[in-house]
């Protein structure tokens, strides 16, 4: 990589989802040091970017590309980008009964760092990331994402980014379902991952996170791209007016 | 030569000085069992299953010479079970006690070979083969009447009243493979008295050096079959786990039937590892009010290998509860079929009777069933059974190879969770680490 080129570049991004074209040519260009806010309607294809950018195999690139430190990613298997350095915090975290939430971290830390690390150190970095976000020590023997509730969930998510310390996170609504304590703690776990090397996406439908995590761009995402990109200022906008006024102006400039 | 004949019953019962009235049984057995159609495959309960792969008349049932264990596979598992009450070990032919906690043996513990227990416990031994003759007689077929006629190995446990012991009883079967078409008849009779406690590890290995006798094209099959037997007496907890881990020329019929009286349980956890084909039919009898019965199972498939598992909950008297898990994973080409059976009698009013059949398939040709069968009689009942197959859910491969796994640590994970839904009940530590490194070692297995 370059030292000028960017962390993440997307370029005229279309993806298929069981036939049907739903990212209709996204352009996004991301930096280190950067952090970057998503808005957008339900529905209009902010978790099908996520997935998309992390590989899920349903989600096919039909168009245009995605570049990782200089890298075209496009077709790079789904672990090889996380051990890139690239992960996501998921909106819905699947479930998996079974499977520990400690012995999934040790093996997760292990495929990203690329090594195993000893027993002692391994729980000495965990207590402390648990201590920060609030996680209590319970959650580890439980399974992964099962039974446990929503903003539970989103906890355990930003737990995880917090030990893996991805460069390139991608939040996907991590915010919802938090109780305003909860936010608070997350958005300083959400912090905590932006430095001058990495960066941050943060997808969200509320001021409220924007107010503790600042970002320096806003995106709209309508109807499967980008066709708003402004400063902190643009969400003040979107929490008072809403999307209306954003689709009517799109209306007007390509009447 | 098949020595299942008539001069070859005979002979087994004159070698081992056997009772009259046990020749009389074996006599009785192999009638039936020379009266008696090769099952079909076409049958209910022996549907899917490579039944007719198996030639009776390569099968050599006599005795060798005595054997002592020495051998590392035995010994392994004697070994991991440090912490034990007891153990006897039976190999083809024979069976011999390795030990038995004195302090129990001073409680009045009973725990001896099979044929011990014929020459110094003949009335107990009579009373439990004789009540399982007459209740269950017409649903015998070629392979019980076989195993009557020919047990020639195994062990008789009789735990006195109030007695609690924690620590797990040991019976370790090895199928001798360095013999083509051998055979391995074991019996474990387990009485546990009023309000006691105890549990039972009943174990089929064989050496893995010997994997795969094959003639030509033709596999020299090995034959086990096995059965047992545990009466649960008013009160009493009895847990019993059969871990079949056996080599891909082993074909395997095993039968264990529960009998659970007022208040008591019993719960068992049946794991299939390793057999050309297991064929087990695990019934548990609710036979009165309180009777509680759990049957787990875990069972993990590869290559060509056939696993066949029928369940039967059968509640025989009103308010008595059964709970059945049975899971299952295939690699490969392996196959499988599961039948889950609900007996609700007429009587058996406020029964609760619960089961769930999950499987899983790991490799594209992978199959297996599940079928239902349910037999309910009773109308104030609580029955509730489901089942599903399919392949490993791609949204949680997703999610850990977000998190940096490869696919294949992925799958691993998610299959070892899968069964860990199943063992994480199970309180005895030792037996739940053999488990899991079975298991594991089967995950990671590559195809040779
Ligand atoms: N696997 C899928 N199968 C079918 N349709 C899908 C699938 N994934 C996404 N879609 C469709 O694509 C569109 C975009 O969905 P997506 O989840 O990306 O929206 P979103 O912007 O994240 O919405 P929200 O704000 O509600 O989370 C929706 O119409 C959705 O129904
Ligand atoms: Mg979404």
């Amino acid at each position: 990589m370059s030292a000028d080129s960017p962390l993440l570049s997307i370029e005229n991004l279309h993806v298929e989802v069981e036939d049907k074209e739903i990212l209709k040519g996204v352009n996004l260009v991301i930096n280190v040091g950067e952090t970057h806010a998503l808005m957008g309607r339900n529905g209009s294809g902010k978790s099908t970017l996520s997935y998309t950018l992390m590989g899920h195999p349903k989600y096919k690139v039909t168009g245009g590309c995605m570049k990782y430190k200089g890298q075209d990613i496009t077709e790079m298997p789904t672990d090889e980008r996380a051990r890139l350095g690239l992960t996501l915090a998921f909106q819905y975290p699947v479930a998996i009964p079974g499977v520990s939430v400690s012995n999934f971290l040790r093996a997760s830390v292990k495929a990203v760092r690329g090594q195993e690390i000893p027993v002692k150190e391994f729980r000495k970095e965990l207590k402390e990331v648990m201590d920060r976000l609030g996680v209590p020590k319970q959650f580890l023997s439980r399974y992964v994402n099962d039974g446990f509730s929503g903003g539970e969930k989103k906890r355990l998510e930003i737990m995880q980014l917090a030990l893996l310390k991805p460069q390139m996170a991608i939040l996907d609504e991590t915010d919802s379902g938090l109780d305003i304590d909860a936010l608070k703690t997350v958005s300083e776990g959400v912090n905590s991952l932006v430095s001058k090397d990495s960066a941050i996406l943060l997808i969200t439908h509320y001021q409220r996170i924007l107010n503790y995590v600042k970002p320096d761009h806003v995106h709209v995402f309508h109807e499967g791209k980008i066709v708003l990109s402004g400063g902190p200022e643009l969400s003040t906008k979107l929490e008072e007016h809403g999307y209306d006024w954003v689709t009517q102006e799109l209306a007007s400039t390509t009447a | 030569m098949s020595t299942i004949t008539r001069e070859g019953v005979d002979n087994l019962s004159i070698d081992r000085g056997e009772p009259e009235w046990l020749k009389v049984f074996r006599v009785n057995a192999l009638e039936k069992f020379l009266q008696s159609p090769n099952p079909s495959i076409k049958s209910d309960t022996w549907r899917k299953t490579r039944v007719d792969k198996l030639n009776l008349a390569e099968i050599k049932t006599s005795s060798p010479a005595f054997q002592s264990p020495g051998n590392k596979t035995e010994q392994q598992v004697l070994e991991r079970f440090s912490e034990r009450a007891g153990a006897v070990f039976s190999t083809t032919g024979n069976s011999w006690r390795v030990d038995l906690d004195e302090k129990l043996e001073k409680a009045g513990v009973v725990f001896v070979p099979i044929d011990e227990a014929i020459k110094n416990h003949a009335e107990s031994l009579k009373t439990l083969l004789e009540s399982e003759t007459r209740n269950i007689d017409e649903s015998k077929d070629k392979f019980d009447w076989m195993q009557e006629a020919l047990f020639n190995c195994g062990a008789y446990l009789e735990i006195p009243a109030n007695l609690v012991i924690e620590k797990p009883f040991l019976v370790v079967n090895k199928l001798d493979k360095s013999e083509a078409g051998c055979s391995l008849f074991p019996r474990v009779l387990i009485k546990a008295g009023k309000h006691s406690k105890v549990s039972v590890v009943n174990a089929f290995v064989c050496d893995d050096e010997l994997d795969s006798t094959v003639d030509g094209d033709v596999k020299k099959l090995s034959l086990v079959n096995a059965r047992n037997l545990i009466h649960a007496e008013a009160g009493s907890s009895v847990s019993y786990i059969e871990v079949q881990a056996l080599g891909d020329n082993c074909f395997m019929v095993g039968k264990s039937t529960g009998n659970v009286t007022a208040d008591a349980s019993i719960s068992t956890l049946t794991v299939g590892v390793g057999g050309y084909q297991l064929k087990s039919e695990i019934s548990t009898r609710l036979l009165e009010a309180g009777a509680h019965g759990a049957m787990l199972g875990v069972v993990f498939g590869d290559m060509n290998e056939h696993m066949s598992y029928n369940t039967i909950q059968e509640h025989a008297a009103p308010n008595t509860t059964s709970d059945i898990n049975f899971r299952v994973a295939l690699k490969d080409e392996a196959v499988s079929a599961y039948q889950g059976n609900i007996k609700v009698d007429k009587v058996a009013q406020k029964t609760n009777a619960y089961q769930t059949n999950k499987n899983l398939l790991l490799g594209k040709s992978a199959k297996a069933d599940s079928i239902p069968k349910l037999e309910i009689l009773a109308n104030d009942v609580k029955c509730s059974h489901g089942a599903t197959v399919g392949p490993v859910d791609q949204d949680q491969v997703f999610y850990l190879m977000v998190r940096g796994l490869d696919k294949k640590t992925a799958e691993e994970l998610i299959v070892a969770g899968f069964f860990d839904t199943v063992l994480e009940s199970l309180p005895d530590k030792v037996a739940n680490d053999w488990i899991h490194d079975l298991i594991k070692t089967k995950i990671h297995k590559e195809r040779a």
